[in-house]
Parts: structure tokens; C-alpha cells; sequence
């Protein structure tokens, strides 16, 4: 019985030794002002305006890819031997975890640093791989370049005394860069971002900016002539919370323009349209739209920033890519 | 991508190869384990050589610890690197502990000396479920992990303290007569207590939404198809289940040769 309390004595002096092994252990991680697990872009950045192309030889234009979700951007390679398989895995493991109101609001962009050799289909084959919801993209290595500098990030670097089975390795930029739904890049997670790190962060990344009384802000559109046009229609879908209280949208507006404004059916100016609780309120075309006017033209594969202002104060306010009269929604 | 030489097994963060690669701590440490069995032996005049279970220790320390197995258990799998905890407790050890015959054991520790009063204090039941699942516990804690694989001290301390756990828990099933203490079913109850404590880890492992040890989930991959969520949770299996198996037949073997032995001894009454 003695020796039974001398064991449990001992035991007991191990743990304080086990538990300030397991505090060295753990490396203060990088955080963010609002506790996301990376760096905060400051300011934040918009999604360059560069157009690359998809595995079907479209162009598109990245500014295209922000908005409504939130898009992780990643510039890597298909024979990078660690970093770009491990980033891309982690993220689609996590999404897959995830509900799906979360993981079909995540869009994952990969825009390779290495045109030469990942071509299509490989490229595409080797990304949707690990989800098949991940986008690849390739282009011109200016434009791969340009893209990078914007987000300021490093220009990769190919380096052929490292060689990875006989091919040379690039050193790369190893951030991933997490567009929030306002269209502008918020943090950059290094390498070493663990799965729990995305598990928690996702569905922040996604609530962020986003307002608490169900105000909801959906298929934000800027549509512009294909050739320059001095003016570009707003469309977006608007909806109310619930329990919210009535308001009113006063004004569709943009920094980046001369002027914003509303127009009914038959381009009647309005000065407000009235928010009911619950209901949505449809700006497109042919009925209710906004309108952006600049005198120096407003293009497709422009990049604006647009602002909606409620009566009671709230702002909401995206960056989107402006794409041709007759698009999508 | 070329290493640069490493004496142990330890995480580098770099590339998995295919191609061999050069351990000299392990091969020397197989050597003096080799060279020392021998000098005792000789040394104390042993009359039986028990080469076979030598072998079986030797070549199962040099799979465990050496390239491929120790490299991808060092760095890249969790589940190899349980598959090397597995090794060294289960098969390492106990082999090790046949590799010195009775009367070698006699004179290691001789009766009425310190050596003596400590190995018969260590067949008891409670000093070798403490000790070896403390050693279990830390060694598969996460953070500890994580931070001790990294280097070659912290990996070969990690080693080492598996083979330790695996001397302790075999002690009291396989020490000769004149030290022990369990009886038949004594020992039982004790090969079935040991199961007990690593299932924790092991349903860590399965069940956990999310990979535990940093060290793993950021590893370059092996195969891409492989994914870090899946290796845990095979680590997991594997210990819970190819780890419960040897226990499984020791039991049965301490069950079958024990009432052998009674039915020999009433059969001699």
C-alpha cells in the first residue's frame, strides 16, 4: 500500500514536467487582429485585374472569382514536392468535413507558377484531384507575375540544383490568400496552417463583414458594354432578415466611379426602395438596377468597388469584377 | 533533393525518396548491441547461446530503426511510426529479454545484490503497467510528438524510450523463475491490463476530426492519394489492432505452457 502511494507520487511529479513540455512544445501561432489563423493583408487587396485561363481554354478574369464567397487563391506548381500538395490537400479534407452551406460558399483557386509544365488537362486532373470544385488556372507568365506582385507576394524562382526525380524545383510563394465575401483579401495563411486552423477559420472568413440581422447581399453584378461605355447597370438580389426591422436602400454607390445611382423600369430615377422584413428585393435588368456612371469609361475586367446604403446606417460594400452586358447572373 | 547525412531517423521536412539513404547511429548502435550480447556472453561463460531470439531482436531493430522504415516513421507516416512503436515494445523487446539465457540473467544480477531486489521489484504487476503506460501516454502525446521528431536526439529518445516500455512490460511475463512473482493467471490479467491504456491514443487517432501531430498533417506526402487524415486513422488501427494481437497470443501462450506445466507437476505429485 505504501509503495502504491510512492508509485502514484511519482506520477503526480510528471505531470507539471509533461505539461511544461507540451506548453514549449506549442509555438505561438500567427494571428490576426480578429483571430484568424495567418497574416492580416494590410491594407486589404483587391483581386488583381489579370485574365488567365481555365482548363476548358476560357479566359477569366480573377476580379471575376471574388464576391458572394470566399475565395482561397494559391499560386503553385503540379511537381512542387511538398508545400502544394499538402496546402491543397488540408483545404479540400477540411471542406470535406465542413456542411455544405460552408463548403459550397469556398471557392479554391489555383493558378499555377509553372505555365511551362502544367499544361491542360494534366493541370486540371492533378487540382480537381483533391476536390473536384477546385478551379486551376495557367496563363501567361506576365500575367502569372503581374498577379503576384499585385497581392505582394514573391515571384517564384526556378532553381535547378534542387532537383525533385530529375525536374528542377521552383521556389514559390507559399501563402494561400483568403478573399473575403467583400471581394478583398483579408489574410494570407502561411504554410503550416494546420486543418484545424481551416475548420475554424472558414466559416468565420465566411460571416465576415456579413451583418448579424440576416442582411443578405447576393449576386452582386457590375455589367459594362464590351466596348468602353461611360456607364454599367448594378444587379444584385437584397434580403431582409426575419426579425429585422423595415428599411430602406437609399443609395447604389462607388468610390472608384463619378457617380451611382437607382433606377426603376423605364430608367425612372429612384431615391429609395423600401426593405421589408424577409422579403428580397431583385435589382437586374430590365427592371429595378443600379446604374454607375465615369466619365473615363468603365470596362469589362475592370475592378470596382460598390457600396449599398441603408437608411439605417448600414454599408455594404463588395469588390467586383465588371463583366459584359449579358452575362450571368 | 539531396539530405544531408543524418545519424538518426529524425523529421527533415524535405521530399519523400524512394532512394536509400545511410543511418551510421543505427548501424553502429546495431553493432555494439551485437558486439555487447557477445562480450556478455563470453564473459559469463554462458552455456546456452540463445542466437535464434539475438537474431530475431537484431534483424527486427534494424527493420524498425533503419531506412525505409525508420525514415518514413521519423517524418512522414503516423501510421509507420506506430507500426515502430509496435515493433520495439512487442517484438524488439521481448526478444531481447530471450536473448540473455537464465544463468546470464543470474549473474546480471546476482540474489541479495540492489540489481537483484530491483529487477524481482519490476515482475510485480503494478511497477510495469505504471511504467510502461506512462511511457505510452507521453511518447504519443501531440505536442511532445511534434516537437521531439524533429531532431535526431529527440527521435532516438523516442526510440529508446519504446524499447525501455517494452523491456518493462515484458519483464514480468518472460524474467526467469528465481525473480518472479505472477502467477498464471496473474499474468493474464496483466497482458490483458496493457491492452487497456493505449486504446486512448489509438481512438485519438481513429476518431479525432482532425489529424493530431502538426509533424504528420504538414509532411510532404508519400503518395498524394494518401492523405494525412487517412494515415492517422490507420495509425490508429494499427495499434489498437495489430497492437492487441501479440498480447492476445501471449496470453494464450502463458495460458497453454502454464497448465502444461501444472498438469506436468500434479502428473509428478
Amino acid at each position: 500500500m505504501r509503495r502504491g502511494r510512492v508509485y502514484l507520487a511519482r506520477v503526480r511529479h510528471a505531470v507539471p514536467l509533461l505539461l511544461l513540455l507540451a506548453a514549449c512544445a506549442d509555438a505561438a501561432p500567427l494571428r490576426t487582429a480578429e483571430g484568424f489563423a495567418g497574416a492580416e493583408v494590410v491594407p486589404p487587396r483587391a483581386m488583381p485585374a489579370v485574365t488567365l485561363v481555365d482548363a476548358r481554354g476560357d479566359s477569366v478574369a480573377l476580379p471575376s472569382l471574388v464576391g458572394d464567397r470566399v475565395t482561397l487563391l494559391f499560386f503553385g506548381y503540379m511537381n512542387c514536392p511538398d508545400i502544394c500538395p499538402v496546402h491543397l490537400a488540408n483545404i479540400a479534407a477540411v471542406l470535406h468535413k465542413l456542411p455544405d452551406e460552408v463548403r459550397r460558399d469556398v471557392r479554391v483557386v489555383f493558378v499555377t507558377t509553372d505555365p511551362e509544365r502544367d499544361t491542360f488537362p494534366r493541370l486540371d486532373q492533378w487540382v480537381k484531384g483533391f476536390d473536384r470544385r477546385f478551379v486551376a488556372l495557367t496563363g501567361d507568365t506576365a500575367q502569372i507575375h503581374a498577379a503576384e506582385r499585385a497581392l505582394g507576394l514573391g515571384i517564384e524562382v526556378r532553381d535547378s540544383s534542387v532537383t525533385v526525380a530529375g525536374a528542377y524545383a521552383l521556389q514559390h510563394a507559399s501563402q494561400v490568400i483568403a478573399f473575403t465575401r467583400d471581394g478583398l483579401a483579408r489574410v494570407q495563411y502561411p504554410f503550416g496552417t494546420r486543418q484545424r486552423d481551416w475548420a475554424a477559420d472558414l466559416p468565420r472568413l465566411l460571416a465576415y463583414g456579413v451583418d448579424d440581422t440576416g442582411l443578405r447581399l447576393e449576386g452582386l453584378a457590375v455589367r459594362a458594354a464590351p466596348v468602353a461605355a461611360t456607364v454599367a447597370a448594378v444587379h444584385f438580389t437584397l434580403t431582409l432578415g426575419d426579425d429585422a426591422a423595415t428599411d430602406t436602400l437609399v443609395a447604389v454607390a462607388s468610390p472608384d466611379v463619378d457617380a451611382g445611382a437607382m433606377h426603376g423600369p423605364g430608367m425612372t430615377p429612384l431615391s429609395a426602395v423600401p426593405l421589408a422584413p424577409g422579403a428580397t428585393v431583385r435589382f437586374a435588368s430590365g427592371a429595378t438596377h443600379g446604374m454607375l456612371t465615369r466619365a473615363a469609361g468603365i470596362a469589362p475586367g475592370d475592378s470596382l468597388t460598390v457600396t449599398l446604403r441603408l437608411a439605417s446606417g448600414r454599408v455594404l460594400t463588395r469588390r467586383v469584377a465588371v463583366t459584359p452586358v449579358g452575362g450571368d447572373d | 533533393m539531396t539530405e544531408r547525412l543524418q545519424w538518426w531517423c529524425a523529421a527533415t521536412g524535405l521530399p519523400w525518396s524512394w532512394d536509400w539513404q545511410w543511418y551510421p547511429g543505427v548501424h553502429l548502435a546495431l553493432l555494439a548491441l551485437a558486439g555487447g550480447w557477445v562480450l556478455l556472453g563470453r564473459r559469463q561463460q554462458w552455456t546456452t547461446w540463445p542466437v535464434r531470439w539475438f537474431a530475431v531482436a537484431w534483424v527486427a531493430l534494424l527493420v524498425t530503426l533503419d531506412w525505409p522504415i525508420g525514415k518514413l516513421g521519423a517524418g512522414y507516416l503516423a501510421s509507420v511510426h506506430t507500426l515502430q512503436f509496435l515493433l520495439l515494445t512487442l517484438l524488439v523487446a521481448p526478444t531481447l529479454l530471450k536473448s540473455i539465457p537464465p544463468e546470464g540473467w543470474d549473474r546480471l544480477a546476482p540474489e541479495g545484490t540492489r540489481r537483484f531486489a530491483f529487477l524481482r521489484a519490476m515482475t510485480r504487476a503494478l511497477p510495469g503497467l505504471v511504467a510502461y503506460n506512462i511511457i505510452v501516454i507521453t511518447t504519443h502525446f501531440p505536442s511532445i510528438v511534434d516537437a521531439l521528431m524533429v531532431t535526431q536526439l529527440g527521435s532516438f529518445a523516442v526510440d529508446a524510450s519504446w524499447l525501455l516500455a517494452g523491456l518493462i512490460l515484458w519483464w514480468p511475463i518472460l524474467a526467469p523463475p528465481r525473480f518472479r512473482r505472477l502467477g498464471m493467471f496473474g499474468k493474464m490479467g496483466y497482458l490483458f491490463a496493457a491492452t487497456i491504456v493505449p486504446t486512448i491514443p489509438a481512438m485519438m487517432m481513429v476518431f479525432s476530426d482532425w489529424p493530431l501531430y502538426e509533424l504528420y498533417e504538414l509532411a510532404p506526402r508519400v503518395d498524394v492519394r494518401f492523405s494525412a487524415n487517412e494515415d492517422i486513422q490507420l495509425a490508429g488501427l494499427v495499434m489498437k489492432l495489430l497492437g492487441d494481437l501479440p498480447l492476445w497470443l501471449a496470453t494464450a501462450v502463458v495460458f497453454f505452457t502454464e497448465s502444461r506445466e501444472r498438469a506436468r507437476a500434479e502428473g509428478d505429485a
